[in-house]
């Protein structure tokens, strides 16, 4: 990822910054909360909370990965308080929770429900490094971890997504698994 | 190993396909006019927090004020009558420890209650119109000797003695600064 220069505290670098993350910042959202409307929020809102810290930025670290990480806050506590509201919904209609804890995933093979069911950190581990290629030290930062945990959270996360989508994906059936209903662009 | 790594490629193309945003322009940035778009939350927070500025500041004022005033009163009633009158009866007691005993007794009381009485009947005499009561004779107590019982003269008049009600001392009486 090559970092540009940016000024903490310029309006005109912000102005770029957000320009040139915005897309990537999306698809991350995207992927954590599988609700393209949802994301689309999100990176604004965490724009807006960078926007308030952009002065107190530290050059040291990549300006993307600390947007980075103020997004998947947000994004984190969009899924905390889904995750509250559909289980109040269930509770109210049927009277208990679901167990799977993840309505509408039904038996489909899907690429971004298996990753839904990873905990928050490791599924945006595993964007970070294969949607945006992300360092170690850059994914450190966008999670708020020391960079030697890093790749420990990695190796866990590539071994569930393993279990999960395996069996389809030694069958050659991985070019179909994307046939899910799920998709960003609905 | 390149099963892994074949996992790991599939990987990557997969997350492209599926989460690659395919914007073609972005959108305006929401973060400049962040401050005129407030949700429900902030807006009942920052309520809360003013409402409780301006009854802190308010309560504040009060106070400062009460306290002003309370620490005027006394510090004026104190600096006054009582000062005065605490003055006199210092004065009053030293004369009457350097006096012989009188008729056999012991102590100062009769010669300061007697003195207190005069000091009263001057007072009253001086201001008549301060809410003392005059004297039921009318005339101020001559001598500030006790009588031939050895009591002091007028024992049920509390209103002239230290432990009742003090009356302001004249300030052409010496005691005061």
């Amino acid at each position: 990822m090559a970092e540009p220069l940016y000024r903490p505290g310029s309006e005109q670098d912000f102005d770029r910054l957000y320009r040139d993350t915005y897309s990537r910042l999306l698809g991350t959202l995207t992927g954590i909360l599988r609700d393209r409307a949802s994301a689309e929020d999100c990176v604004q809102e965490a724009f807006a909370r960078a926007y308030r810290h952009w002065k107190d930025w530290k050059p040291e670290a990549p300006a993307e990965a600390w947007l980075h990480r103020i997004a998947l806050n947000v994004a984190f506590g969009e899924r905390k308080r889904r995750r509250l509201r559909e289980i109040g919904e269930v509770v109210r209609r049927f009277g208990a929770p679901r167990q799977d804890g993840d309505p509408g995933a039904g038996d489909e093979v899907d690429l971004l429900v298996a990753l839904r069911k990873l905990p928050p950190e490791q599924a945006a581990a595993i964007i970070l490094r294969h949607l945006h290629g992300y360092t170690n030290r850059e994914i450190g930062i966008a999670l708020g971890i020391p960079e030697r945990t890093v790749a420990s959270r990695l190796a866990a996360a590539k071994r569930r997504l393993r279990t999960e989508l395996g069996p389809a994906f030694a069958r050659g059936e991985a070019g179909t698994l994307a046939r899910s209903a799920v998709s960003p662009d609905d | 190993m390149s099963d892994g790594n074949e996992f790991e490629d599939w990987l990557g193309q997969e997350l492209e396909r599926r989460l690659h945003p395919n914007l073609s322009s972005v959108p305006a940035p929401h973060y400049r006019n962040e401050g005129t778009r407030r949700g429900p939350l902030s807006k009942f927070i920052s309520g809360l927090v003013a409402a409780l500025a301006t009854k802190t500041a308010t309560g504040l004022t009060v106070a400062v004020l009460a306290a002003g005033a309370t620490g005027a009163v006394i510090v004026g009633v104190q600096s006054g009558a009582i000062q005065q009158f605490s003055e006199s009866m210092r004065t009053v007691v030293e004369d009457c420890k350097g006096q012989p005993p009188t008729n056999g007794q012991h102590g100062i009381g009769a010669c300061v209650a007697s003195s207190a009485r005069h000091h009263g009947s001057e007072a009253r005499s001086n201001n008549p119109g301060q809410g003392s009561k005059p004297d039921k004779s009318g005339k101020p107590v001559e001598t500030g000797k006790p009588d031939q019982t050895g009591k002091p003269a007028n024992p049920g008049h509390s209103g002239d003695h230290p432990g009742g009600k003090p009356t302001p001392r004249p300030a052409d009486d010496g005691g005061g600064d």
